[in-house]
């Protein structure tokens, strides 16, 4: 947390723009990773004739969707300097209950998704509090969260046959709009993806707020010191996540019109690595939110191409690992060098 | 199904209570062994005198002697698969057996179905079987406790799911503390010491489900495989049989992708999807573990329902709505009911006859299910 490229108080990374816009833009992070995806993408198009279609393209988009928009959640944690290990849980949690709460009948249909959101939300909430109030580490709370929300997923989905936990249906045509849905020939969830990203990059860029979680990040004494509530900061990252980890959960389950105890499982470390790839630093301070789609763009290109290209199997789970190491190496180089 | 094999095998198994204790051993493992339709017509007497008669059946577990278990490797098929039924001897004082399982997907209901059979059908002899959950995976981390547990509590026999090696230790523990132990579901491939194991050879699961995909595509063909991890031993003997039975057999079914979907429904929609894009000829999906239903989703999105045919594992409701509407070709099952009923009923038979299995791995039938037999295997949840 105390690096020594510590950025003023309130000040983002990239937040002024002057006569060095170029060279900025260059230099920073994020665009080191674009070039690295627009390599990859130009690779594919050159490999396999398919890559390149529009159904394709939309394919890679809307599978990565749900990760993206938790990437947008863990992206502001990251930046804090902390980090959220409950995601992948907290995704099934919510879309547990919403699916029960629609199957049961007991609400209708959208109001059982503002449940399932503001579930999440609270899930995210209690997170955030551990951290801030009981001063419990992030990794700790959140990891101590993962199987909570987990147990709780099995917990909602249990009673429909026996006790065991069983799969919940989840069957309102509006509702799985959200994760199945197109506009034209673009799929709902990549534009959902989008708006998302859009909002929370201005709003990281152009807000009191948004530039505190940066201030907290970059070093936390100084911004308490400038009067930044830091609790308030890390309160509301952890909590926006839970909400978003909620929606990530209900677009899952209307995909596929059934919401799945095991859904989510191990997607925190999707998320997180999309997070890092993307330029984000775990020491805090920096990361955007646009580094972390592309981060997550091309973790979702690279398992299109195990498909497209035929990878053999284990290489498949070699790649990704390399791509992670890669992307943070070459990152560091960049940096050193400059 | 079960219920009306169990019923014919009660009256067959019954004995008069003028036979020796020795005889009636024997025969009851001839019964065990032979399934009901050789014992059936042999001694037809009524179900009554079973109750009339408990005590001259009575059996002094201490005195009981015991065969030793059969070897390891050893594996047949039983024929009262999910219907064998109790050796009809009351044990001289309480016993417990526990059955150590899991409940974290609906995979296991049946099998828990099956535990709560046997359970009742112990419970005239004077025995309680417990249904355990000791954690969330199969694996020794949660199962070691159960296992420690178990003997800790002086359970008269265990039956547990044995995930990984780690287990071995404690399988052998409980042994050498006299508790007989069965395995099922799935077990180690380093050899223990206990006594049988109730569940599916995996990779001939594989092979079954290679010819699924060879008569389901006409014999040709690209097909993709979807497993769920390619560190879990189990997926990886279901996509070996697979491949290496369409390499002997179907050398014009071409394998054109192979990936990990994490047993996710949703990573498996995007696989599909992926497949049908570099392969807009592809003829089968087939998907090893978990999340079937993804896959078979992504086809009926694609319109391609009955052009690109899917293979996949189990029961659960969502696999068999897609089995029904005809996008999954065929489910392959792997007797869920029996390996949570017999090894509890086994492991009795045990104790009060000393009789062991006649070999290590009683594997279970791996029934395929069809649009054309679905009716005898599933019926549509309640709304």
């Amino acid at each position: 947390m105390e690096q020594p490229e510590v950025v003023q108080v309130g000040t983002a990374r990239k937040g002024e723009s002057g006569g060095s816009f170029w060279r900025r833009l260059l230099q920073s992070r994020e665009f080191g990773v674009f070039l690295a995806l627009v390599g990859l993408v130009i690779l594919m198009r050159f490999l396999t004739p398919y890559f390149w279609k529009p159904d394709n393209i939309f394919n890679v988009l809307r599978g990565m969707s749900t990760i993206g928009i938790m990437a947008i959640g863990q992206t502001m944690i990251i930046i804090t300097g902390g980090i959220d290990l409950s995601v992948g849980s907290v995704l099934a949690a919510s879309a547990m209950i919403t699916a029960r709460l629609m199957y049961t009948g007991v609400v209708s249909p959208w109001v059982a998704v503002l449940i399932g959101l503001s579930f999440g939300t609270l899930l995210g909430a209690i997170n955030g509090l551990i951290i801030t109030r009981v001063k419990v580490t992030p990794f700790i709370a959140t990891l101590g969260m993962l199987s909570i929300a987990r147990g709780l997923a099995y917990l909602l989905a249990s009673g429909l046959q026996g006790t065991v936990a069983s799969n919940v249906p989840m069957r309102d045509e509006s509702v799985n709009f959200l994760g199945a849905g197109y506009i034209g020939p673009v799929p709902f969830p990549v534009i959902e993806m989008f708006v998302l990203v859009i909002v929370f990059s201005l709003f990281l860029r152009f807000t009191v707020l948004g530039r505190q979680i940066y201030a907290v990040g970059s070093n936390e004494q100084a911004a308490r010191l400038s009067g930044v509530s830091s609790d308030m900061v890390k309160l509301f990252v952890y909590t926006i996540t839970g909400t978003l980890a909620a929606l990530s959960g209900i677009m899952t389950a209307g995909l596929l019109g059934t919401s799945a105890t095991n859904a989510g499982t191990g997607t925190e470390l999707d998320v997180i690595a999309a997070v890092v790839i993307g330029g984000a630093s775990l020491a805090g301070g920096s990361g955007t939110i646009i580094g972390s789609i592309i981060g997550a763009a091309i973790m979702a290109v690279l398992r299109n191409a195990f498909v497209l290209l035929q990878f053999p199997i284990y290489m498949q789970t070699i790649s990704i690992g390399l791509v992670i190491i890669l992307a943070v190496a070459i990152d560091q180089i960049r940096r050193r060098s400059s | 199904m079960f219920d009306e094999q169990i019923e014919t095998f009660d009256k067959g198994v019954i004995l008069p209570m003028k036979t020796a204790t020795r005889l009636l051993s024997v025969l009851a493992l001839l019964a065990v062994l032979a399934g009901c339709t050789t014992v059936a017509p042999a001694a037809p007497a009524p179900a009554a005198e079973q109750a009339a008669a408990p005590a001259a059946n009575t059996v002094v577990v201490a005195d009981v002697e015991r065969q030793p278990a059969p070897a390891f490797d050893s594996a047949c098929t039983a024929a009262d698969e999910g219907a064998v039924v109790p050796a009809d001897f009351t044990p001289d004082r309480p016993l417990k057996i526990a059955v150590l399982g899991l409940e974290n997907n609906p995979f296991w209901i049946p099998v828990k179905e099956g535990a709560l059979k046997a359970a009742e059908e112990l419970k005239p002899y004077n025995v309680t079987v417990d249904w355990i959950v000791p954690g969330e995976t199969h694996t020794a981390d949660d199962f070691s406790g159960g296992m420690e547990a178990a003997i800790a509590q002086e359970y008269d026999a265990i039956a547990t799911i044995a995930g990984d090696a780690g287990l071995v230790t404690y399988i052998d523990r409980a042994v050498d503390a006299g508790i007989p132990v069965a395995t099922f579901n799935s077990e180690t491939a380093a050899p223990n010491n206990r006594l049988f194991f109730v569940g599916a050879d995996l990779y001939k699961q594989g092979e079954a489900a290679g010819k699924a995909m060879a008569d389901a595509i006409g014999g040709a063909g690209k097909v993709g495989v979807i497993t769920g991890f390619f560190a879990v031993e189990a997926h990886e003997l279901r996509r070996k049989g697979f491949e290496d039975y369409l390499t002997a057999n179907n050398p014009d079914i071409e394998i054109v992708a192979q990936v990990e979907n994490s047993d996710q429904g949703d990573i498996a929609y995007t696989q599909a999807q992926d497949m049908m894009t570099a392969n807009p000829d592809l003829a089968g999906i087939y998907v090893t573990a978990g999340g079937p239903f993804g896959a078979a989703a992504a086809v009926e999105d694609a319109g391609k329902t009955g052009e690109v045919k899917v293979i996949s594992f189990d029961f659960v409701d969502e696999t068999m709505e897609y089995v029904q509407k005809g996008v999954i070709s065929a489910t392959i099952g792997q007797g869920p009911f029996a390996q949570g009923h017999d090894p509890a009923i086994r492991l009795f038979n045990y104790i009060v006859t000393g009789e062991a299995p006649e070999c290590g791995r009683l594997l279970t039938e791996a029934a395929l299910v069809t649009q054309d037999n679905i009716d005898q295997y599933w019926t549509p949840p309640a709304q």
